[in-house]
């Protein structure tokens, strides 16, 4: 059974973190060009920056279950039935990318314009005004958003999991569902509601964090700039 | 120099378009200290932002050092931004960073040196400003006037020719100005910078520039020296600034009192000016005695201005109306400028 747990949590984690990551990848991007395209930011685009919200908007609020229904299919043709997890990962990447960017443009834009003009006016790039200024200013919000991300990731992953990719949820299906187990179905409860809090950015760890991450600390990247 | 030529600005808000500069046509010669005098939503910040090329003007153009903002590409407008440093009333720093490292990012951004020789190349600014002791705190829990000092410190360090200083005293005590103008002129004296003050308090205008323009609802309304300015305003605008702060500097039982219009019985209170004080006295003791006047002197000061002195004497006068016109005329004829302030009964 502990065997059986850790493997289904092995692959939960794999699933969401690997979705996390990809999703990051496109949509920090995404979200950033939302934000420096609006009104009086960096690059005004309006025409494009309207298409990227409703777009992103739109897809958002599409529910994660359509991608899961359309997509495992094909997924299941692409590569054959062996590979529960994989199976998952795409549509799960798919629905949270909207997610990704959104979360990301509404850090970026607490930012206060008279940040960024501060430094304009020392001659900056708008690359730079989005390392030295953008980015750091906002990181407290965008971990946040990213440990939330992650959260709702593990939901979504078990339902993908009863669909027939594997984890946390497809053991769940089989031991709770189809035969009740007591004893697995109490363990994946706790197991659950752990990965869960794990990210909650309410527990004190949380605090520490962003603490360690404060003022004080030396920032080695930026040395050789 | 500094010119801009024929600016406007208008900014799109939803579908109605709001006018923030209208027609702007200045020149700021190098070296030169030069004040902004208006109100809020004068279009003030918006004119700093037009010249320290933050914004494009909606027409016209803006000249510096023989280059145009409208024909530059956009690297040359980044390095032509680096020329201009900008204070203002938000000191604009990064919580992300220390005292010393929102101090050096311009260096950062911009030459190869590492760390400890960036602290080298910002510590006479440090040192000059009294923030050694601050250099590695954090940045959100220090007053408003050090915030506003390593501001004022972040836009040196690029070693600017122009540094714009827009409304910088608007969330500081008045001992915390005065310091921070004191600061201003020490700069004046120890880099080779123009220096141009937006302000909407005729005071930190007066310590600080040599030439004013006044600004009114987007337009420039007049323009001169600022004690040609002070003791004789022609626009309606800048009367009203300086005898708004004027008011405010008269005793608190006889700004009580105070009309803005005559009433029955009610008798003027003049401010009456005058430039490079010295014979004014006897003119003003014959203009009393000849058109029988009454004068009663509520206060009396010398103002020190950049370039010379100017006298300001606000009194109590009572007198028929017609010698009191005709005394009016006859101060002016003589250099002592005057004006109705308000009445009292």
């Amino acid at each position: 059974m502990f065997n059986e747990l850790l493997k289904a949590c092995e692959e939960t984690l794999f699933m969401c973190v690997t979705a996390g990551v990809i999703s990051t990848l496109v949509g920090l991007p995404l979200g950033t060009l939302l934000t420096i395209t609006s009104a009086n930011h960096l690059i005004e685009k309006p025409l494009l920056h309207k298409i990227l919200k409703t777009s992103l908007t739109l897809l958002n609020a599409i529910p994660y279950v359509f991608w899961l229904v359309i997509i495992i299919p094909f997924t299941l043709l692409w590569f054959g039935n062996g590979e529960g997890c994989l199976l998952a990962i795409l549509p799960l990447t798919i629905a949270i990318i909207p997610a990704t960017a959104l979360a990301t443009a509404s850090a970026l834009k607490k930012v206060p314009s008279s940040l960024v003009e501060s430094a304009l006016s020392l001659g900056a790039s708008n690359f730079q005004a989005l390392r030295y200024v953008l980015f750091p200013e906002a990181r407290m919000d965008l971990l946040q958003s990213s440990l939330k991300i992650l959260q709702e990731l593990i939901t979504y992953s078990l339902l993908a999991g009863i669909l027939g990719s594997g984890g946390l949820g497809h053991l769940l299906f089989d031991k709770g569902y189809q035969v009740f187990e007591g004893s697995y179905v109490f363990a994946i409860a706790v197991l659950l509601a752990a990965l869960s809090m794990a990210f909650n950015k309410s527990l004190p760890w949380r605090g520490n964090l962003s603490l360690s991450s404060s003022t004080q600390k030396s920032r080695p990247e930026f040395k050789n700039s | 120099m500094l010119a801009l030529h024929n600016v406007d600005k208008h900014y799109q808000n939803g579908r109605s378009s709001v006018q923030a500069l209208k027609n702007i046509q200045l020149t700021i010669e190098t070296g030169e200290m030069v004040g902004f005098l208006g109100r809020t939503n004068s279009g003030k910040s918006t004119l700093a932002r037009c010249m320290g090329f933050l914004e494009r003007p909606s027409q016209g153009n803006v000249i510096f050092e023989n280059r145009t903002l409208n024909l530059l590409c956009e690297p040359e407008r980044r390095a032509l931004r680096r020329q201009i440093g900008i204070i203002t009333k938000d000191p604009a720093l990064l919580l992300s960073r220390s005292v010393l490292e929102n101090i050096t990012l311009g260096f950062e951004m911009h030459s190869n040196a590492a760390g400890p020789e960036r602290r080298n190349l910002a510590r006479p600014l440090l040192e000059w400003l009294e923030l050694l002791e601050y250099s590695d705190a954090a940045v959100e829990n220090l007053s408003a006037f050090i915030k506003q000092k390593v501001a004022l410190a972040r836009a040196l360090s690029m070693q600017p020719q122009m540094l714009l200083c827009d409304d910088f005293t608007a969330n500081l005590d008045s001992r915390s100005s005065y310091r921070l103008v004191q600061y201003l002129l020490e700069a004046k004296q120890k880099f080779p910078i123009t220096v141009a003050v937006l302000s909407s308090d005729v005071e930190i205008i007066k310590q600080l520039a040599k030439r004013m323009l006044v600004l009114h609802q987007g337009e420039i309304v007049e323009q001169g020296l600022v004690a040609d300015l002070l003791a004789n305003p022609q626009a309606e605008a800048t009367c009203d600034l300086i005898r708004s702060s004027t008011r405010t500097e008269l005793p608190h039982s006889l700004r009580r009192r105070l009309q803005l219009q005559p009433l029955e019985n009610s008798h003027p209170i003049w401010r009456i000016t005058f430039k490079d004080p010295g014979e004014q006295e006897s003119v003003l003791a014959y203009a009393v005695q000849r058109f029988q006047l009454q004068l009663s002197i509520v206060q009396a000061h010398l103002e020190n201005l950049l370039d010379g002195k100017l006298g300001v004497m606000i009194a109590e006068i009572q007198g028929n109306e017609e010698q009191l016109s005709k005394a009016s005329h006859y101060l002016s004829e003589q250099g002592l400028y005057n004006e109705v302030l308000a009445y009292v009964q």
